[in-house]
């Protein structure tokens, strides 16, 4: 079992208004390989974010990566969902404490978003474009 | 770790209220303002590959000193999106209101939960915990949206109906619980509810000396139909819930009760003001199971009298803000007015829910 660490500290603290992300384009979706799914939608995206999502079409479970906290990665995944960082990161602290959601592993970098994603066959998670991206992990085009 | 303490004013602060119980409206009578600081909620959750626990330890004031409750104690193993099996104590898949909030009070938009659907031991009327088994699962039909079951059986109340039946059932059969639900866009939730469940029998007592007999309350069954609309996108918070409650004692006449409410919430930045109007109507003549007066078989158990004794109409209307002025703070400042009958009670709660 991995150790995760309980981040509603930092889940609560965010503004609500924060909207756009910084460079919208400079940051994509990434899954494990053992994840085929080519694309998701919005709506996907969104369950498998806040729960709703437990399983992808592999069997893996659905396991959330995220830096909890106003880093542009979270930014702009919450703005793919159409929420500020405030909201999103509040709605997978409450989906956690539902019993929903997997508590999800903190990252700290779009570089840990990839090796994150690289030894979980359930993961998902936001990284840097720039980032280089191993076998192990591919994108995922969000419509 | 979560908690919350505050401070409540109150007018008519004679009126008859519990103390025994952990319910946040507690007051003793005759005093109209109280601090307090009355639970401490520990939350813990770990898995391993499809197999997740979770758990929620109360340490709840009642009556002005700490018991210790394990809210949720559960395990769950994931098959499938459509099939995931849970057992232990939970909270009953009932509305949305009872198992999307626990006992965390900073998730919730007001100071305390619906009256409807509080806990067993705070005067609630919907069963909110489930100590049995549940499935659930959810199928995606693209752009119909999805849709998500939930059904669980379990011990049902107990004869004290303030309890939760944690260690063993003590009727037969058990409690049975549906739920069923659209999601045809992102947020919105259209769902009904059916639950069957059977309340034991609570043993009177005999006429001793210049006392009256207090009869056997008989066993009832109890069935409760509901139904829910939800949406929580673009900063609204909108989740409307009725429900409609019927008893078949054992040999006398069937009663129902009737009850909803709406909660209104739309976020702007940290601050979200809200309204929750709530209702419940109770038959003319009572019922046997949650009208109670302090003489008769359950009032005898516990101590006092229904909250809900003697009277046909409860309305409850409340108004406020909650304020997330930081990480671990909810500020909620709050006014409230509770109607039973013709009976008012005005109360202004500024409360702060915390969690670490």
């Amino acid at each position: 079992m991995k150790t995760r660490v309980f981040f509603i500290g930092a889940v609560l603290a965010l503004a609500n208004g924060v909207t756009a992300p910084a460079g919208a384009g400079g940051f994509v979706v990434v899954v494990n390989r053992d994840n085929a799914q080519p694309t998701l939608t919005r709506s996907q995206l969104k369950r498998a974010v806040t729960g709703g999502l437990k399983q992808w079409p592999n069997g893996a479970v659905v396991q959330l990566g995220i830096i909890p906290g106003d880093a542009p990665d979270t930014q702009y995944l919450g703005s793919l969902l159409d929420l500020s960082t405030r909201e999103l990161l509040s709605r997978i602290q409450e989906a956690v404490f539902k019993g929903e959601l997997r508590r999800p592993t903190v990252l700290h970098s779009s570089a840990e978003c990839v090796a994150f994603a690289r030894g979980n066959a359930g993961a998902i998670c936001v990284t840097s474009d720039s980032e280089p991206l191993p076998p192990e992990v591919h994108t995922v085009a969000i419509q | 770790m979560y908690g919350d303490t505050g401070v409540a004013i109150r007018n008519n602060a004679d009126q008859s209220w519990p103390t025994a119980t952990s319910n946040a409206n507690v007051y003793a009578p005759g005093v109209g303002f109280s601090f307090f600081a009355p639970r401490l909620d520990i939350f813990g959750s770990a898995d391993v590959g499809n197999l997740s626990f979770l758990t929620e330890v109360m340490f709840e004031a009642n009556p002005n000193n700490f018991t210790t409750d394990i809210e949720r104690l559960q395990i769950n193993y994931l098959f499938a999106n459509w099939l995931r099996v849970t057992a232990g104590r939970s909270h009953m898949a009932w509305g949305y209101y009872n198992d999307s909030y626990h006992h965390g009070n900073i998730f919730e938009l007001t100071t305390s939960r619906p009256y409807s659907v509080n806990f067993e031991d705070s005067a609630g009327i919907i069963l909110s915990h489930n100590v049995g088994l549940g499935i659930d699962g959810t199928f995606d039909f693209g752009s119909g949206g999805s849709f998500r079951y939930d059904a669980e059986v379990g011990n049902g109340r107990p004869a004290d109906i303030t309890g939760v039946a944690m260690e063993y059932a003590e009727a037969v059969p058990r409690t049975f619980n549906v739920r069923l639900r659209w999601m045809p866009i992102d947020g919105l939730i259209l769902g009904v509810n059916a639950m069957r469940g059977v309340i034991p029998s609570l043993a009177g007592q005999g006429a001793a000396g210049a006392q009256a007999a207090v009869p056997t309350r008989p066993q009832t069954e109890e069935l409760v139909a509901g139904a829910h609309v939800v949406y929580t996108e673009h900063h609204f918070l909108i989740d409307v819930e009725g429900f409609a409650l019927r008893h078949n004692p054992d040999g006398l006449s069937s009663t129902s009760i009737y009850g909803g409410f709406a909660e209104l919430g739309y976020t702007i930045g940290a601050f979200t003001p809200y309204l929750r109007p709530e209702y419940m109507r109770f038959p003319a003549a009572g019922d046997i199971i949650y009208q109670y007066a302090g003489g008769d078989a359950q009032g005898l158990l516990i101590g006092f009298p229904s909250i809900y004794y003697g009277i046909q109409d409860f309305f409850d209307v409340r108004a406020g803000v909650k304020w997330l002025p930081m990480a671990q703070l909810a500020i909620k400042l709050e006014v409230e007015r509770i109607s039973r009958d013709s009976q008012n009670q005005e109360i202004a709660t500024a409360k702060a829910a915390f969690g670490f």
